[in-house]
């Protein structure tokens, strides 16, 4: 089988550059005059068909009860919707002229030439202002563009030796990645927060891992970085900002930790924010196209890509409601005649909402028939009587009063307090880097009081009010019901930088020397403090020469070696639940939180170990001397430990690890008796 | 978005965002950590 998951997988990854090429053109015929912002709203029609391909056999194993989710599947799916979005795009769209020009032209286009189409659409007057002070792009873009891609290469080196990390992603969206893949069907597990999860993030490792190509999975990533990029340059280049503020706003973008950090992590929140940030930019280029075909195309690509963004995270259904709002204000924003407007209004918000429902309704189909709850496993109570049943967010979070937040959170981009995860300062929640304090909070309030003084009626300048409306109610949302948890609001933050950057443009006209050493300062030091994680974690590998899955996950080399389907229990902290799925990811673990509602009081018994079929049993050493899980076990216990390395790691970082067999013959004889 | 580029004003832009970037070096979290490992490393070479 595994021969024929390769031939899927690279059949998937084949089509995806086909629909990327169509929606190239459909980006190009409505109207797109950016470059690289063309380039990334084409990826939104292939992304969309991926999460479609999954979702469709999905919706067959939601009401059959059996799996059909496969890489050969959705390579089906994924080719018919390809043939049906070609079709259509070449049917509706116009022929680009890129293509009449190459009919016509003596000099044919060759080599990767041919895969860059000019634009349908004839190149407006620069989009820029400032654009005049071209010395600086030689000092200020060059500089930050190396030291980001220099920091970047080293976490992608670092990353492809080693493998999947993350803490909520080795807990359980991995684990939930590699469940549906064992199970063949995106089902959720009622009672079970973890695995009840929307998560469409997780469609491209779980494909992945159906062929066991876990190194792929650790940079699943890695084009949501490239792309958050890019979203930041066309969200600054579509308000008519000039290159070089563009290219810096990205760079210091790309330089948050938070976004680094998760760009080689297997944490969701880059993906999901992304998406919700490339859908705004489908919304900004809707705007401005004057055809309401072209609009709506637009409008439909911006509700796809909202869409991801609402299937990814239970957060998204109040961050996608505000692009809603935005796709019905358009016509305000563009400062359209009255005659029709609210129907045409109406009519933006109608196609936006239905285009994210294409990329989103099977989590909320899906909730609704396993949990009675659409959206499982958020629930919903009002004056204290379930409305729908689930989990509340009083279950996840401490409480604290407004005036609390607010005290601890108004200097964060200056302090950067550790209020989340543990370890480093800079990691997967916590840092906005050194470049973002510099410039961003101050050019917001830039920003914010010259649209209050200039009360200007240009369109780019009421998207800057409309850029810095979403950033407060992001921050109004990270102090309220976000429960303080940074990258939940990861896109309103983001959205901030394209926003300042009218200050960075124009201090850079009138002081391009200046402004480019506090630029290159503030990137060198968030690059050095963000670059130490990964080198120390690269050069202790390289010293120790621990290349493994065993050595890097601290688990006992049998658990790579079970037959497939061997259950394991995971009774130690449960961000160890992947690695225990081995080096083919073919276990099936029960990890501490499912076992605690499967067993009453999660007791470890002859009898419980029977009526769920564990064969293995894994413990780690709890911290600070407390006792191990297995001396409270009864004596009778028909367990046999084969492995325990704790009289070799006394007064050592890593915590030890002992494993079970249970002896499931003795196990069968007892319950027999 | 026409700008009156009184220099004043923008002197005085440029320097709240490099008191802004001197405020993080005082007094982020990150750096302090950044410099004790970075000693500690030293130390062990």
């Amino acid at each position: 089988m595994a021969w024929l998951h390769l031939i899927s997988l690279a059949a998937i990854a084949v089509l995806w550059f086909v629909m990327w090429r169509t929606g190239w053109r459909w980006v190009s015929a409505c109207g797109v005059e950016d470059r690289i912002t063309r380039w990334s709203l084409a990826t939104v029609p292939a992304t969309a068909g991926i999460v479609l391909a999954v979702h469709t056999p999905a919706f067959l194993s939601l009401f059959t009860g059996r799996g059909f989710v496969s890489p050969a599947f959705v390579a089906a799916v994924f080719l018919v919707l390809t043939v049906l979005t070609w079709m259509l795009v070449h049917r509706f769209v116009p022929r680009p002229e890129y293509a009449q020009e190459k009919k016509h032209s003596s000099l044919p286009r060759r080599g990767w030439g041919r895969l860059n189409p000019r634009s349908t659409t004839p190149l407006s007057p620069p989009l820029v202002r400032g654009e005049e002070c071209t010395s600086c792009f030689r000092w200020v873009p060059v500089v930050p563009i190396v030291m980001i891609v220099g920091l970047y290469a080293l976490f992608f080196v670092e990353a492809m030796t080693r493998y999947p990390t993350g803490y909520d992603g080795l807990h359980y969206h991995l684990p939930q990645a590699v469940h549906w893949m064992q199970t063949g069907s995106l089902d959720l597990m009622l009672g079970q927060m973890h695995r009840s999860l929307p998560d469409n993030a997780m469609l491209i490792p779980m494909l992945l891992s159906f062929a066991g190509l876990e190194k792929l999975i650790t940079v699943f990533n890695v084009p949501n970085g490239v792309l958050l990029g890019a979203a930041i340059w066309g969200l600054c280049r579509a308000v008519r900002l000039g290159r070089a503020a563009s290219s810096v706003a990205a760079c210091i973008a790309m330089s948050v930790p938070v976004v680094a950090f998760q760009t080689f992590s297997s944490y969701v929140d880059l993906y999901a924010t992304v998406a919700w940030l490339l859908s705004l930019l489908a919304l900004v280029w809707a705007c401005r196209t004057g055809a309401r075909r072209q609009q709506l195309g637009l409008i439909i690509l911006a509700g796809l890509s909202g869409g991801a963004a609402l299937g990814c995270k239970t957060t998204y259904l109040v961050l996608v409601f505000f692009l809603v709002i935005v796709a019905c204000a358009l016509e305000w924003v563009a400062g359209k005649s009255a005659p029709g407007r609210m129907r045409r209004s109406l009519c933006g918000g109608l196609v936006f909402g239905t285009a994210a429902l294409a990329c989103s309704a099977f989590w909320f189909v899906r909730g609704a028939v396993q949990a009675g709850n659409p959206i499982y496993p958020l629930g919903v109570s009002v004056a204290g009587k379930e409305i729908l049943p689930g989990f509340s967010d009083d279950d996840w979070f401490p409480h604290r009063s407004l005036a609390t937040k607010v005290q601890r959170w108004w200097h964060y981009p200056w302090t950067e307090p550790k209020y989340a995860g543990s370890g480093e300062t800079y990691s997967v929640n916590n840092g906005l880097g050194a470049a973002y304090a510099a410039f961003v909070p101050i050019g917001l309030v830039f920003a914010v009081l010259l649209v209050m003084k200039e009360r200007s009626r240009r369109v780019e300048d009421r998207w800057f009010g409309v850029y810095a409306t979403l950033v407060l109610a992001g921050v109004a949302l990270l102090l309220t019901v976000f429960e303080e948890v940074l990258r939940y609001v990861l896109g309103p933050v983001l959205l901030a930088i394209p926003v300042s950057a009218l200050l960075y443009q124009r201090l850079q006209i009138r002081f391009p020397r200046a402004i480019a050493v506090v630029v290159n300062v503030s990137l060198l030091v968030t690059v050095a403090v963000a670059a130490l994680p990964p080198a120390r974690a690269l050069a202790s590998r390289v010293r120790d020469g621990s290349w493994s899955r065993r050595s890097f996950y601290s688990i006992p080399d049998v658990v790579n070696l079970l037959p497939s389907g061997t259950r394991v229990l995971n009774l130690a902290p449960p961000h160890n639940t992947y690695a225990l799925y081995g080096l083919r990811l073919a276990n099936d673990v029960i990890p501490g939180t499912l076992w605690n509602t499967l067993v009453e009081d999660g007791e470890v018994t002859a009898a419980n170990l029977d009526a769920h079929r564990i064969e293995y049993v894994f413990l780690r050493q709890p911290p600070s001397g407390r006792p191990w899980p297995d001396e409270r076990w009864p004596r009778d216990l028909p367990v046999q430990c084969i492995y325990d390395d704790s009289p070799y790691l006394t007064d050592h970082p890593i915590p030890a690890s002992r494993l079970y067999r249970v002896n499931t013959t003795a196990l069968a004889a007892r319950s027999a008796r | 978005m026409e700008h009156p580029s009184t220099s004043d004003t923008d002197r005085i832009w440029l320097a709240v965002c490099l008191i802004s970037l001197i405020c993080y070096l005082v007094f982020s979290q990150a750096i302090p950590e950044f410099v004790r490992e970075v000693i500690r490393l030293i130390g062990r070479i």
